[in-house]
């Protein structure tokens, strides 16, 4: 398990913010995307894009993390999308039943747009 | 009266006249080239400080020693004639032509007098302790505070200049003198019999009154009228304060001397271009240095007293080398290849050739001694007895050996004996029984005998040519030539306490000890190494050489003399002494040399410590410094010859009253002392002149210390202080280290508890899974789990149901260590009890136990296969695909059923999935993630294709050997280069 430091950027387009991981999503740094989700949505945002382009590791305990949001962003009838999603990773969230609540696409602008046009 | 006082007379009053005469001397010119403002100079002033101010018509210089300051509009002087100058207490006074007075107390910038009123200055002078000023509006005395009038009958005049001296003032007007007679200032006219002649300077001595004017030099005696001594135009006069008046003209320089008024001029320039130049200004400090403000051509100097020179021009025509001197009833004698001189008074008295009786011109020794009354000469025709008249010859036919004679001397303990020496015959004795020769035959080591003289005890002391230093003691000749570097010897005399001494061809000078010689060489100060002449005189050893001038040992120091110090001649082929002074003879004459016996000044232009530079005069005061510090001073000799005289500097220190000796002289002037050792220090220094002159000693006390952490005084409560904290931290480290292994025994304690409790928490994983794996007709029912380094939360299970059916099921744990085995457990528990339901109710359920169990963000994924007699019922939550594997078709199918991980929502969905089990080879593998997701070193996963490919492969396998294959894949993967991350389980079953 890579002991690597996770770091996140957000960009912010009211209501939706694009999260983009740099680092492993495990054990040891999957929480701190919990905190951040928990500071945006009082600030509503509620619809969150996040990028895995330069996520090194998603083991089970953070797609745990990543089920554990489903709730708080469905609770404020938000959306849930992944990008930059590479295969191994899809079949992954798709085995782990994330692709009921969660949609995947290949680029955060076709998300951002596709997220526009369904509000 | 006695004959003795009465010839100490006579000599001295001929050298006082010889002295006196200012033709003579050695002169030097400073100009704008050397570093004079200006060539056109007004006056010349020496201060307390022995720096010497010059005026010019181009601001002020100073000439401080050996350096050269001047003083111009920059340093606040104006654009005018600065035609007096005064040093007075310590402050300069600049007069000028029509700008009024300024001064210079401290720093380099003068100050305009506002204490004078009246721009155009007459005259300005100390007089007493005050500054008098005439300008064109006021005379005035300046106390240094305020200026008075001088009131009490003083006239309201044109003063021209002051004179002082012995307690005498004379104010000068144009036609009148002022003087004070009790409180009141007399005035007397002045008749010259001309109303154009103006009193420009005065002087009186020995009751005589000079009245320097415009038109005539003019003197008077008490009672005697007015007598003009001729019509010249005076500018300045000074005095010898004996009896010779210097008179600067507008045309040249005159001396007043026995009421004769002659011409001189400095011998840098011809007379008659000097005799063109106004001379304004003559300081006289003393016959060693006197002054001349000349506009036109600078300032010269002239030294009157250290040498002068007589040549053909005052009789004396050597026709080349002077070969001996001898001092004889009070005049010298001068032995020549031009016959005998005779100096007296000053000049040349008389000239003795063969005409007058000499055996012949070329002489080449004499000697004779006080109260003989003769003079025995060596000559290249014999010797010759002279007594002041007449000569006595005695020539080889009256038996003397050669006709040429080297060496002459008179026996002084045996009457009427004379001894002689030739270039090749030896040693000849002569007394009242003829001539009597020695020879080598009779023990002389060589027959070329060069001197002859006599030791105290009556022994002879003879220069052998080629052999050494021979003695004689009547009997037996004894050679002397050890550590002798030249056996060329052609001179021998006596030294202090019983020395002898010996000039060589080459060598420089032997100097005999003890049967030994040791050398003195122009490294050690001679001027050259080959000696022409040696005089001891009674104080002194002299050695004149050939061309290097005149050295002379006194006081452990060598001090030399040539032709660029004044000499007549850098040859010197004889020396003898008179009344204190050297009398030199070369082959260009005389030269008279005088040691001035007054120490100059030497002070420091800046001593740099290692603090600080620090002006002379606070200099004086102790320094401190630490021992090795390295002090630099710079000296500056105040000493102003008219030649290029070698000033060398030497120090000494002196510590508890024991003095070091003195240094070797050096000719900088950078001083360096570095203290090696702690104390009271006096550091000594002292400036050379190579004329025998010598600075005052400078003492500059320093006071050394060691360095501060080395001093008693400031290293005990520093080392004290550094002990302490040492101390102070070695006690800490101490305790640090004490602590540190304290707390690395709690961090080992709680490792190992920790470790021990993953162990137990592995054990207690390990304990929940099947210790056999089931066993029946109709399936191969293989588990396996290989744990990773940490404890996973991987495990499997096979259950059989009521109706005897199995019941297999593969789980992973979200997260490691104990939460992880924790879930397991709640969900094996649960599953104990669900064993008889289908997969879905199943999965449903232990999703609503793990909620109610709050495991945060802990999950369970977990793969049912529940086993029919000819299908399998098969769901999951989370878990990766299962691999179905149907022996009918030959094919190999991914059984992916998604859904979310048990615990992770409530009222989740599952679904189910049926698959034909009914034919033998059939085969249904589960897995965790361990397997696909395994990475070697590259960071490659397997991935669920390299699986997937090679269960397709094992599918005509055993269970076991599928089992087999799968880990073989896995250990392939990680090549031994990685470790397995997570658990890796299989549950694999196969029908018969």
């Amino acid at each position: 398990m890579s002991t690597a430091t996770l770091t996140t950027s957000v960009e912010k387009i009211q209501p939706t913010a694009i999260i983009k991981l740099d680092g492993p999503l495990n054990d040891f740094h999957a929480k701190e995307l919990i905190g951040i989700i928990d500071d945006l949505l009082p600030q509503n945002f509620v619809h969150f894009i996040i990028n895995f382009d330069k996520c090194i590791e998603v083991n089970n305990y953070g797609v745990s993390v990543l089920i554990s949001l489903i709730s708080s962003i469905n609770a404020k009838q938000g959306k849930l999308i992944f990008t930059k999603v590479d295969a191994h990773l899809e079949k992954k969230l798709k085995m782990m039943g994330l692709a009921a609540y969660a949609e995947f696409y290949s680029e955060d602008k076709v998300a951002l747009e596709s997220l526009i046009q369904k509000l | 009266m006695n004959i003795k006082p009465r010839l100490t007379i006579y000599i001295i009053s001929c050298l006082t006249i010889l002295f006196s005469n200012p033709n003579k001397g050695i002169w030097e010119q400073y100009d704008y080239n050397s570093g004079i403002s200006s060539n056109y100079i007004f006056d010349v002033e020496k201060d307390k400080q022995d720096r010497i101010w010059v005026s010019t018509q181009n601001g002020i210089t100073l000439i401080d020693g050996e350096k050269t300051k001047k003083y111009g509009l920059s340093n606040g002087l104006p654009a005018t004639n600065i035609v007096k100058i005064v040093s007075l207490n310590d402050i300069i006074y600049a007069a000028t032509s029509n700008k009024g007075v300024y001064f210079l107390s401290e720093g380099d910038t003068f100050k305009k007098a506002e204490f004078i009123q009246g721009d155009k200055v007459y005259t300005m002078n100390a007089v007493e302790s005050k500054l008098f000023i005439s300008t064109k509006l006021e005379n005035v005395l300046y106390d240094g505070s305020k200026a008075s009038f001088m009131g009490n009958g003083f006239p309201k005049a044109k003063i021209r200049d002051v004179y002082v001296n012995n307690g005498k003032t004379v104010y000068l007007a144009d036609n009148k003198v002022i003087y004070k007679k009790g409180n009141k200032y007399v005035v007397e006219n002045i008749d010259f019999e001309s109303s154009k002649a103006k009193i420009k300077s005065y002087y009186s001595f020995n009751g005589i009154e000079h009245f320097g004017t415009s038109k005539g030099l003019w003197s008077r005696s008490k009672n005697e009228k007015l007598k003009l001594i001729k019509n010249i135009n005076v500018l300045s006069l000074e005095h010898n304060r004996s009896n010779t008046l210097y008179v600067g003209t507008k045309k040249g320089m005159y001396y007043l001397k026995n009421g004769k008024l002659s011409r001189y001029s400095p011998n840098t320039l011809k007379s008659k271009d000097f005799n063109k130049i106004p001379v304004n200004d003559i300081e006289f400090i003393d016959k060693y240095e006197i002054w001349y403000a000349t506009f036109g051509q600078g300032l010269f100097l002239q030294d009157l007293g250290t040498i002068q020179n007589f040549d053909q021009n005052d009789g004396l025509k050597s026709g080349g080398m002077v070969f001996d001197m001898v001092n004889w009833k009070g005049k010298t004698y001068i032995a020549t290849k031009n016959g005998l001189f005779v100096f007296s008074g000053g000049n040349i008295s008389k000239h003795y050739k063969k005409e007058q009786g000499l055996p012949s011109n070329i002489i080449l020794d004499m000697d004779t001694y006080d109260g003989l009354d003769f003079i025995w000469l060596a000559t290249s025709n014999g010797i010759s007895k002279f007594d002041g008249t007449s000569f006595i010859n005695y020539s080889k036919n009256l038996g003397l050996p050669a006709k040429l004679v080297t060496a002459i001397h008179v026996d002084r303990i045996k009457s009427n004996t004379v001894w002689t020496g030739s270039e090749k015959s030896g040693l000849t004795r002569f007394d009242d029984n003829g001539f009597f020769n020695f020879a080598t035959q009779d023990g002389l080591p060589s027959n070329s005998i060069r001197d002859i003289t006599q030791s105290k005890n009556g022994d002879l002391i003879i220069a052998c040519y080629n052999a050494g230093v021979v003695k004689y003691d009547g009997k037996t000749f004894k050679l002397f030539n050890n550590g002798l570097a030249d056996k060329r010897v052609i001179l021998v005399t006596n030294g202090p306490d019983g020395s002898i001494w010996a000039g060589t061809e080459s060598a420089g000078v032997g100097v005999l000890n003890d049967d030994q010689f040791k050398m003195v060489i122009d490294a050690d100060g001679l001027g050259h190494n080959e000696i022409f002449s040696l005089h001891y005189d009674g104080k002194r050893m002299w050695a004149g050489t050939f061309g290097g001038g005149v050295s002379c040992f006194s006081d452990d120091l060598w001090y030399t003399m040539s032709q660029a110090d004044g000499l007549a001649s850098s040859n010197v082929g004889a020396i003898t002494s008179l009344k204190g002074k050297i009398l030199l003879g070369g082959n260009n004459g005389l030269s008279i040399f005088e040691e001035n016996d007054a120490q100059f000044g030497l002070k420091f232009d800046k001593i740099l410590t290692p603090k600080a530079e620090i002006p002379f005069q606070a200099s004086l005061s102790t320094m401190s410094g630490i021992i090795k510090d390295r002090f630099f001073m710079t000296a500056n000799a105040m000493v102003y010859n008219p030649a290029d005289a070698q000033v060398r500097y030497r120090y000494k220190t002196i510590k508890d009253g024991e003095a070091s000796s003195w240094s070797k002289p050096q000719l900088s002037s950078q001083i360096l002392f570095v203290p090696n050792e702690v104390g009271n220090f006096q550091f000594q220094v002292q400036a050379i002149d190579n004329r025998l002159r010598n600075s005052k000693i400078v003492t500059l006390p320093f006071s050394i210390s060691r360095v501060w952490y080395l001093d008693p005084k400031t290293a005990v409560p520093f080392w004290g202080g550094i002990l302490v904290l040492i101390g102070f931290s070695i006690v800490n480290y101490i305790n640090y280290r004490k602590k540190s292994k304290e707390a690395k025994d709690l961090r080992d304690a709680e490792i190992a508890r920790q470790q021990a409790e993953m162990e137990e928490a592995r054990e207690f994983q390990q304990a929940m899974l099947p210790k056999e794996m089931p066993s029946t007709d109709d399936y191969e029912m293989v588990g396996f789990q290989q744990t990773a380094t940490e404890v996973g939360g991987d495990f499997f299970d096979f259950m059989q149901k009521e109706d005897g059916g199995w019941v297999a099921i593969c789980g992973d744990a979200t997260g490691h260590g104990l939460t992880s085995g924790n879930v397991v457990s709640i969900t094996k528990t649960a599953m104990s009890s669900l064993v008889d339901e289908a997969p879905v109710p199943t999965l449903d359920s232990l999703n609503d136990t793990l909620l109610k169990m709050n495991i945060g963000l802990n999950r369970m994924c977990l793969n049912i296969a529940n086993i029919g007699k000819d299908s399998i019922r098969f769901s999951s939550a989370g878990m990766p695909p299962a691999y179905y594997y149907s022996a009918e078709k030959g094919e190999l199918e991914e059984i992916l059923v998604g859904a979310l991980p048990l615990g992770s929502l409530p009222g989740a969905m599952h679904m189910e999935q049926e698959i034909s089990f009914k034919n033998s080879g059939d085969i249904i593998v589960m897995m965790s993630d361990g397997l696909p997701e395994a990475e070697n070193g590259n960071k490659e996963m397997v991935g669920y294709e390299r699986t997937e490919e090679r269960i397709r492969e094992l599918s005509d396998k055993s269970a076991e050997e599928i089992k087999n294959g799968l880990v073989e894949l896995c250990d392939t993967w990680l090549k031994g280069n990685a470790e397995l991350q997570d658990d890796m389980t299989f549950v694999i079953i196969k029908k018969k």
